[in-house]
């Protein structure tokens, strides 16, 4: 049950946008994350939903997937919206009471909401499109050049596969813990946050230890199949650019062109 | 028959955490391995089996005598990669040594890690999934395959790095009967196709399927022979608390029953054969 | 006191696309003093099963009843089934957690609110009953155990809480012969002790038939069959079918007799197939 669980949420498809080098997708993002903080009204962000819009079509990834990932945030969202709506001083539209709305306040909180909104979007569409080793791939790439500066970027590669790659095994492994304990009797639902709180030791120690167990005998394991470190490593699975990450980079290019000029001159 | 490996002399001591003290794992043993053979080593819990498998690939280095693996001495430090790839070594626990997400993508960490051109890796991983039939798994995850299932990959990851000799520490300890069939079913396979196979266990009936076996109690070499050999002795077998396979306790109570049974049945198949030819 | 399962359905994921029926019509009993033994093929149900009889798991339809109380009906407070039903999972020594093994074996018996006294003479007994010397480990880290002792500590742990039903999952698995060996002759000890009702999961069939008084079958999550060991297992061409091996004497006896030997007799101990077939050689 809980095994079922996806980091990330990959969704499998075999779209373009799923094709497309991990390297050219992580740099999309951030840089659509900044183009979202350059636009400053209601036109700049037409034009981010249009993208949005045309990434989602082409991934056929279903709209219903991609809402998710805006459930864990609604909560920030609806905050941000009201501290907004309430805070900001101008022409009064509504009063209550001690609270006031003003014209500038709904449309700081309006703005606001649909950036975060399209944030989120944008960076589930990259966890939506690529696989989580994929995304590790990209990152170590990019982040090889900082090698000479001292930078572990193969290492932090390293960590991350690993870590993804037992996720699923320790969530499995909590849950058998949890159903042991509740077996001698022990109680993760009632009481107060303290004792909530005491009630996870139980978990957490055996947890522990089984995780440090598990690196153990996996370092151990990777030594024997000659790993030491990042000395002249091959990898099989090669990122190579291609056609369609040239014309994507391309487009994306015109894409923040577009913002970036409506900023300026609209 | 060439030795592909020699143990000379081995003595493997360790630090005790608690006090500091020197504990002997393995006193002063010395055996080989031929090319080509299939080596059990049999012990109980503390007879030091899990310390030997880890001074066969160069994991641990003697603490006194040597190890040589294809003439290369297990101690020298520029033989260390040398000897890992000669001999390839897959352990108990089935996930514990699984490093990717996907299947066919752990497979290639070995030959990886090795330098190896990637193209040919693609080939050496598809050949090594297919050996232990499980090349239609090649992209999926391994948290959703049985034990038997991962302790295959596990193999698959071993052979792709094309070594000389497996060493197979207690490889079906963790597993479901199925598994174990399954897993003990490739080495052999593996075997027949030249690998040497050095197999740690505790279970004697995958023991007797071996060319030679190796007894160890308490970091000392007891026993050193053929299965025929070994499960002769079955008083000592019982004083190191091992036991015989089921054909050889049962060729045992039939010889107290007057039935001579000759010597060199060790397994179900070849004890159903001979007496069903005797009725 | 006995527990009687009667009709229990269970259906994972129900619902959704991989819906699965882990347990289907399933109803057995068992009665005061029985040490019954649950075999079946990986994926068959067994662990599911267990996890109903001490209400880990809550079935779809169907009730189970121990002594005269219905544990799947609404409003049963879960603590008091557990105080009556023990479930040790396999690999228990996973669960060890405290700072000394009297610390780790007490916390059980401290979930049923029992008085200081009273789980410091359980814990005593426990630690007794599986084996270790008290004196010697009671302060110990349980994790400077061996791992044959971290296993009975981790059942010490379980039958503090004096469960009138013990359920062992796979309590042998891993373990190098001696310790399997042990193993199995502290249930023994612990069933004539406690005499209580001790359902044992494996997948070693020597075990269940050296063990069990009576045998339940899972088969795809329906209990195929139900019987004495010797009924169960003289079975031989179903079990095989349903992929289940026969304790080794059995297995042996079973191909000769395919073979044409016309041997007698269940045989479940390999001196027993000894002197069957030496009867039907001299003959």
């Amino acid at each position: 049950m809980i095994r079922d669980i996806t980091l990330g949420q990959y969704y499998p498809g075999g779209s373009w946008i799923h094709k497309l080098d991990p390297r050219v997708k992580i740099m999309a993002t951030i840089l659509y994350v900044i183009a979202l903080f350059i636009v400053k009204d209601f036109i700049g962000f037409a034009i981010a939903v249009a993208g949005l819009a045309a990434v989602i079509l082409i991934s056929r990834v279903p709209f219903s997937f991609i809402v998710r990932g805006l459930k864990p945030v609604f909560l920030i969202i609806a905050f941000t919206f009201i501290i907004n709506m309430f805070m900001i001083k101008g022409e009064v539209l509504v009063s209550f009471w001690v609270l006031t709305i003003t014209k500038e306040g709904l449309r700081k909180a309006v703005f606001m909401a649909v950036r975060l909104v399209l944030l989120i979007i944008g960076s589930s569409l990259l966890t939506l499109t690529t696989k989580p080793i994929s995304l590790t791939d990209g990152i170590e790439s990019l982040l090889s050049p900082f090698k000479r500066f001292g930078l572990p970027a193969h290492e932090l590669a390293m960590m991350m596969t690993i870590a993804l790659r037992f996720i699923p095994t320790l969530l499995e492994e909590t849950d058998k813990i949890m159903k042991a304990q509740q077996a001698r009797g022990a109680d993760f639902e009632s009481g107060n946050i303290v004792r909530r709180a005491k009630a996870l030791i139980p978990i957490l120690v055996p947890l522990f230890i089984s995780a440090f167990r598990i690196a153990q005998e996996l370092a151990m394991a990777m030594e024997a199949r000659c790993y030491g470190g990042n000395q002249k490593r091959t990898r099989m699975n090669g990122m190579k650019l291609k056609m369609r990450d040239l014309g994507a980079s391309i487009l994306f290019v015109v894409f923040l062109a577009l913002i970036v000029l409506q900023r300026i001159f609209f | 028959m060439t030795d592909f490996i020699r143990v000379e002399n081995l003595v493997f001591e360790y630090e005790k955490e608690e006090d500091g003290q020197r504990f002997r794992a393995i006193d002063d043993i010395s055996f080989t391995v031929e090319k080509g053979s299939f080596t059990a080593i049999i012990g109980q819990n503390g007879s030091g089996k899990s310390t030997l498998a880890k001074n066969l690939n160069g994991l641990l280095v003697p603490t006194a005598g040597k190890v040589f693996v294809d003439g290369l001495d297990t101690a020298a430090a520029e033989n260390i990669w040398e000897v890992r790839q000669r001999v390839a070594m897959v352990f108990q626990n089935p996930d514990n040594q699984i490093v990717s997400s996907i299947v066919e993508d752990d497979v290639a960490f070995g030959p990886e890690n090795l330098g190896i051109d990637p193209q040919i890796i693609r080939e050496r991983v598809d050949e090594a999934l297919t050996g232990v039939d499980m090349y239609d798994f090649r992209k999926k995850a391994p948290h959703m395959l049985s034990g038997g299932q991962k302790q295959r990959i596990a193999i698959a990851g071993a052979v792709a790095m094309e070594p000389e000799c497996i060493v197979f520490d207690e490889p079906t300890a963790m597993l479901d009967p199925k598994g174990r069939q399954e897993v003990l079913s490739i080495i052999h396979r593996l075997n027949q196709k030249g690998i040497t196979a050095v197999l740690i266990t505790h279970f004697m009936e995958e023991a007797a399927q071996a060319d030679k076996i190796i007894v160890m109690d308490q970091g000392v070499l007891k026993m050193d022979g053929t299965p025929d050999e070994i499960f002769k002795q079955v008083d000592t077998l019982k004083a190191l608390s091992l036991g015989v396979p089921p054909a050889v306790e049962l060729a045992i109570e039939l010889r107290k029953q007057g039935i001579d049974v000759p010597e060199g049945i060790l397994n179900t198949d070849d004890m159903v054969r001979f007496l069903c030819q005797l009725k | 006191m006995s527990i009687e399962v009667r009709n229990l359905t269970h259906i994972y994921n129900e619902g959704l696309p991989h819906e699965s029926t882990a347990l289907e019509d399933v109803s057995f009993r068992a009665e005061d003093g029985e040490l019954v033994g649950i075999i079946g093929h990986t994926g068959s149900g067994k662990s599911t099963l267990v996890q109903h009889l001490n209400g880990l798991l809550k079935p779809k339809s169907g009730q189970i009843i121990v002594g005269d109380v219905d544990i799947t009906a609404e409003g049963v407070v879960m603590r008091e089934i557990r105080k009556r039903i023990g479930l040790v999972f396999q690999y228990p020594e996973y669960q060890l957690f405290e700072e000394t093994v009297a610390k780790d074996v007490a916390f059980g018996p401290a979930n049923l609110e029992l008085s200081q006294e009273e789980i410091d003479l359980r814990v005593r007994e426990a630690i007794e009953l599986v084996g270790l010397d008290y004196d010697k480990v009671k302060n110990l880290s349980p994790f400077d155990l061996s791992g044959g002792q971290k296993r009975r500590a981790a059942i010490a742990g379980v039958i503090a809480m004096k469960p009138e039903v013990l359920i062992l999952d796979e309590p042998t698995a891993g373990l190098n012969p001696k310790a399997h060996a042990d193993i199995l002759n502290m249930i023994q000890t612990i069933h004539r002790r406690e005499n209580n009702i001790i359902f044992l999961v494996s997948h070693n069939m020597n075990d269940i038939a050296r063990m069990s008084d009576r045998i339940l079958v899972m088969n795809h999550g329906k209990l195929a069959m139900q019987g004495t060991p010797e009924a169960v297992f003289s079975r031989d061409r179903e079990l095989k079918e349903m992929g289940l091996a026969l304790p080794d004497s059995m297995e042996i006896v079973s191909r000769l007799r395919a073979g044409g030997m016309e041997i007698d007799g269940t045989c479940m101990t390999i001196r027993a197939a000894a002197e069957e077939i030496a009867k039907v050689l001299r003959a």
